[in-house]
């Protein structure tokens, strides 16, 4: 079960509506597991992935999923105009 | 030459004939010595079907649609009062999503600025960033089309066409293009339309 105090970590996957975000506590499993499939999931499908922390720091690319990460950006793949 | 009557005029027309009754008449003009109905069809059509066979209108055609009632009228009217306010309806919810996933998308953006960046893009809708290799752009608001490329001085020498490929808000586009050049700037670049400028604008 997971407590109040447990820290949430989160993955913002840009959409048409802004973004969706998918919760996930180090504690549990579950999340982690379901946070994990939805990553390697969009990056086969072409999505790049950031790492972010502090307000305006410069974010760090990942190739695989890092359940510690604080937040993760996945951002759709670019094509040229 | 002068044709004072009937009869000189249509020895005119019938060259040698100089009688001017039906039969004659009929005889020139179709050399048929006949005059029913039925012979004058088959002369100038070459048909030996008549008129009145062959060519018919289907009575459908000329059936007149019946006169909505009062009743269908006014059905019809409050089926169409109905059918605007549905449009209306799913526009002003439409409206709704898009304004909801603008400042979504603006929340995120700004989420990932640093202040002075988070400043300008307030102030301009565009915001400045240092590429991998050094390089500055500046990126506008918008999808396509939006980065400029800054020479030392801040004067802008190119323009750079690479955006999501997916659609999101336009702040959604400016986080990824800011990200992707600050760290896939060479690939973000090869996969640009990309066009020199000059006497660009100068920022800074």
């Amino acid at each position: 079960m997971t407590t109040a105090t447990a820290v949430k970590h989160e993955m913002a996957v840009m959409d048409g509506t802004g973004d969706s975000k998918i919760m996930w506590s180090e504690d549990s499993q579950d999340e982690i597991d379901a946070a994990r499939a939805t990553f390697d999931s969009l990056r086969k499908k072409g999505y790049l992935a950031y790492s972010v922390n502090k307000k305006g720091d410069k974010a760090d690319v990942l190739d695989r999923f890092d359940p510690s990460a604080e937040r993760i950006i996945m951002s759709p793949q670019l094509k040229g105009g | 030459m002068t044709y004072t009557g009937t009869s000189t005029a249509w020895t005119s027309w019938a060259g040698t004939d100089t009688s001017t009754s039906a039969s004659p008449v009929w005889t020139a003009w179709n050399h048929d010595t006949s005059a029913t109905t039925s012979t004058v069809w088959r002369t100038w059509t070459s048909d030996t079907t008549s008129i009145t066979q062959s060519y018919r209108m289907p009575a459908t055609v000329h059936t007149p649609r019946p006169r909505p009632t009062r009743e269908q009228v006014a059905e019809a009217n409050r089926q169409q009062v109905e059918r605007q306010a549905e449009t209306a309806r799913l526009n002003a919810e439409y409206a709704a999503k898009q304004a909801a996933a603008k400042a979504k998308a603006e929340a995120l953006l700004c989420a990932h600025l640093t202040e002075e960046q988070e400043r300008a893009w307030k102030q301009n809708r565009a915001i400045f960033v240092t590429g991998q290799s050094g390089k500055r752009f500046r990126i506008r608001e918008g999808r396509a089309g939006n980065i400029e490329e800054l020479d030392a001085t801040g004067t802008v020498i190119g323009g750079h066409c690479v955006h999501v490929a997916e659609q999101v808000p336009d702040a959604d586009n400016v986080l990824a293009q800011k990200l992707a050049l600050e760290h896939h700037e060479e690939a973000t670049l090869q996969l640009a339309n990309s066009h020199p400028v000059t006497n660009g604008t100068r920022y800074e």
